[in-house]
């Protein structure tokens, strides 16, 4: 059998820790022979990035991965912040998630433990142990500009995350996205109140990571990129994290299911799809072609997704994506109980 | 490092007003050189954006760091060749020429487009305006000849951040253009705007007293904001140590006329020289944009009158959007605006005289 070349890939994620979706989509990749994961990036989103970089770090040294290189991102979004945010919340009703900008979590709602607000330089003890590996000099974008340019044609970005880093890298040279071999992201949502575990009242258009930095998001989709893959919550919302599926990849005691089994949360497995359907397509049972967009005006909508279908008349600026909108469980649990399973490496 | 002596050292003086601008620079009396970074978008040869260069690198008073070039009045990559071949003409070619931002954060052509079909036709759109527009990559043959030098291989973001962190709160930040570069900067590294010395800008509009069509019907929109609005929210809500803004207000106060260019073109120096070839007085709406806030950064005492404003910008993609947004402290909103002191009036003659002569002196050498 021919050896498959590996997907090079950039790995961009806000990496909130310990545990949760973020560490495990990483997982995905730190895990499976099929990546040659370039290195790994991080921007603020799920947490603040500085302490979002040590807890990869740390996750680095978990895994016996210490060869991949971590570069630190954007720090705020472009334009979006948590006094805007704020201010839309007393004109438009409170969000129930807020990532970084949350007053309070309480335990097993962001992670394990709970979180109370804090600044973004602050970085709070690590549970599962500081890290002594550093990140690199250089910002997150510059080095995607770099991979890049040095693959033509063969470079993978992966962004579970608000969108900052990519569209910084798009605005330090448009290049990238024509210069890449394609992006695949978690974001966006359509109809996720439908069809998902528990989600009659999700509000299905305004999804995280694209609220978070809707300008990042508008600037990434609007790139001429060859290909766009976009995992929406509405299939992530059809996945659980179940206590028999967490207590079976315990029982492999390894040092990441001994990680996993202290950190994970039971619930939707948010970012690890996009990573398993690169290994594997079959997966994915539905997916459709779709022009996808995000309402950049600063007033209720601000952050949503926009969608048209691919026989619509659009404006020549919206691109389209492939959006994926069901998967098979079973294959797919099967596949991450292989990967976060699996020996550790010498 | 030079120091000026006046009136003790023996020193040749070209023209008394030479010896008066040296005099009535700050700097002269044995300080340090000011660091400035110029961000322009450099449209040539001559011209505002030229103009404001050579003011820069003209005064014994100023170190230069580097010139950043920002899509805006045309497109970046013509904009590097316009800036190169300048420095080339006044062989100043130690300074780096640095390719910034070649597309604003998120507004594109297109969507101009179809939004002047709604909300009204825009008089000057850069690189974007119809009679003048070619592609990005292209560069036209340039009147002034094409520069043989190259531009630095750093993009103009990180080259800024790096030097703000060399000289912590020694470099002034200049802007002459559309913010893309700065807001880029900010994005890349808050601490960006913090390290900084100040930031000090061409842009903005609020009543400008004048009958010129662009502002009549539309006071508050000026080019260096609306082309790139989100770029400019980003850079005025930034927590800079200090911003000081050249509006539209003061701009249409001056005039180059054809009276000035004869008096640059008297002295025989390679920037009159320059200018004599190349600059074109455009009559009524031919205001001395940059040039200003590049005179009153070099000598304040040409501002005859400023004021404190909190400032913003409309980023909406309505009617308004790029509108300048400013209040006074009593109104300002509770969310976090900048002050900035606005330039609203000037002494024209001082100007005009400080402007002159800097554009008439031999070109101080490289440092």
């Amino acid at each position: 059998m021919a050896r498959t070349p590996k997907i090079k890939v950039i790995v961009d994620q806000d990496a909130r820790g310990p545990g949760t979706s973020d560490q495990q989509a990483l997982l995905v990749f730190l895990q499976s022979d099929r990546f040659d994961v370039l290195g790994l990036t991080t921007v603020s989103g799920d947490q603040w990035v500085k302490e979002e970089t040590q807890h990869v770090l740390r996750l680095l040294e978990i895994t016996g991965r210490t060869d991949v290189p971590v570069y630190a991102g954007a720090e705020y979004p472009l334009l979006n912040s948590k006094e805007e945010t704020e201010r839309w919340e007393e004109l438009y009703g409170k969000l129930e998630y807020k990532g970084a900008w949350t007053e309070y979590f309480p335990p097993g709602r962001s992670t394990v433990f709970a979180m109370r607000y804090h600044a973004p330089e602050v970085v709070p003890p690590l549970p599962e142990g500081a890290p002594r590996l550093k990140a690199q000099p250089g910002t997150a974008a510059e080095f995607m500009v770099k991979m890049v340019h040095q693959y033509p044609g063969q470079v993978v970005i992966w962004s579970g995350a608000p969108l900052t880093n990519v569209a910084l890298a798009l605005r330090l040279d448009p290049a990238v996205a024509r210069l890449a071999k394609g992006i695949v992201m978690m974001g966006g949502g359509l109809f996720a109140d439908k069809g998902g575990i528990d989600t009659a009242r999700m509000d299905s258009r305004r999804e995280f990571n694209w609220w978070f930095d809707p300008e990042a998001a508008r600037i990434v989709l609007r790139a001429p990129w060859r290909s766009i893959t976009i995992t929406p919550i509405d299939i992530s919302v059809k996945t659980r994290l179940s206590a028999e599926l967490r207590a079976r990849i315990s029982k492999a005691r390894t040092p990441v299911t001994r990680y996993l089994d202290k950190y994970s949360l039971l619930g939707y497995m948010w970012d690890e799809i996009a990573g398993i359907a690169m290994i594997d397509p079959s997966i994915i049972t539905v997916k459709k072609r779709l022009y996808m967009d995000v309402d950049i005006s600063h007033g209720p909508s601000y952050g949503k997704t926009i969608f048209w279908s691919a026989d619509a008349k659009v404006p020549p600026y919206l691109r389209l994506a492939t959006v994926q909108f069901d998967l098979d469980t079973q294959k797919f649990y099967k596949h991450y109980v292989a990967l976060m399973t699996r020996p550790p490496r010498q | 490092m030079t120091s000026f002596n006046c009136g003790m050292k023996h020193r040749r003086i070209w023209g008394f007003t030479v010896g008066v601008l040296l005099c009535a620079s700050l700097a002269c009396w044995g300080q340090e050189k000011r660091k400035v970074i110029v961000n322009q978008d450099v449209m040539g040869p001559a011209g505002t954006d030229c103009q404001s260069i050579l003011e820069m690198v003209q005064s014994p008073a100023v170190d230069v760091l580097g010139i950043t070039i920002v899509t805006g009045d045309g497109w970046r990559d013509e904009e590097v060749a316009h800036a190169l071949r300048l420095l080339e003409w006044i062989g100043r070619t130690d300074i780096p020429v640095v390719p910034g931002a070649e597309y604003p954060v998120v507004r594109r052509k297109a969507e101009i487009e179809l939004w002047e079909k709604r909300f009204g036709h825009i008089i000057w759109l850069g690189a974007w305006t119809p009679e003048l527009y070619h592609s990005a990559e292209v560069v036209p043959p340039l009147p002034e000849g094409q520069p043989t030098t190259k531009p630095s291989s750093e993009d103009a973001a990180h080259f800024m951040i790096r030097i703000v962190h060399k000289y912590p709160h020694q470099v002034t930040i200049w802007e002459g253009g559309p913010m893309t570069t700065l807001a880029q900067a900010i994005s890349l590294d808050p601490e960006f705007p913090r390290l900084a010395k100040e930031l000090v800008f061409m842009g903005g509009s609020l009543n400008p007293e004048t009958d010129n069509p662009e502002f009549v019907n539309t006071p508050r929109l000026e080019f260096n904001f609306y082309f790139d609005p989100e770029a400019a929210h980003i850079a005025l809500s930034a927590h800079w140590a200090k911003i000081v803004g050249t509006p539209v207000d003061i701009s249409v106060k001056t005039h180059f006329t054809a009276d000035l260019l004869k008096e640059i073109a008297r002295s025989q120096t390679p920037a009159a020289l320059y200018m004599a070839e190349y600059a074109r007085p455009g009559g009524d709406t031919d205001f001395l944009w940059d040039e200003l806030s590049v005179a009153a950064w070099l000598d304040p005492t040409i501002i005859t009158k400023k004021e404190t404003r909190y400032m913003d910008v409309d980023t909406s993609h309505g009617a308004g959007c790029g509108n300048t947004l400013t209040w006074t402290e009593q109104y300002k909103p509770e969310v976090w605006v900048s002050p900035v002191e606005i330039q609203m009036d000037l002494d024209t003659q001082k100007f005009y005289r400080e402007f002159v002569a800097l554009l008439s002196a031999p070109t101080p050498p490289a440092p």
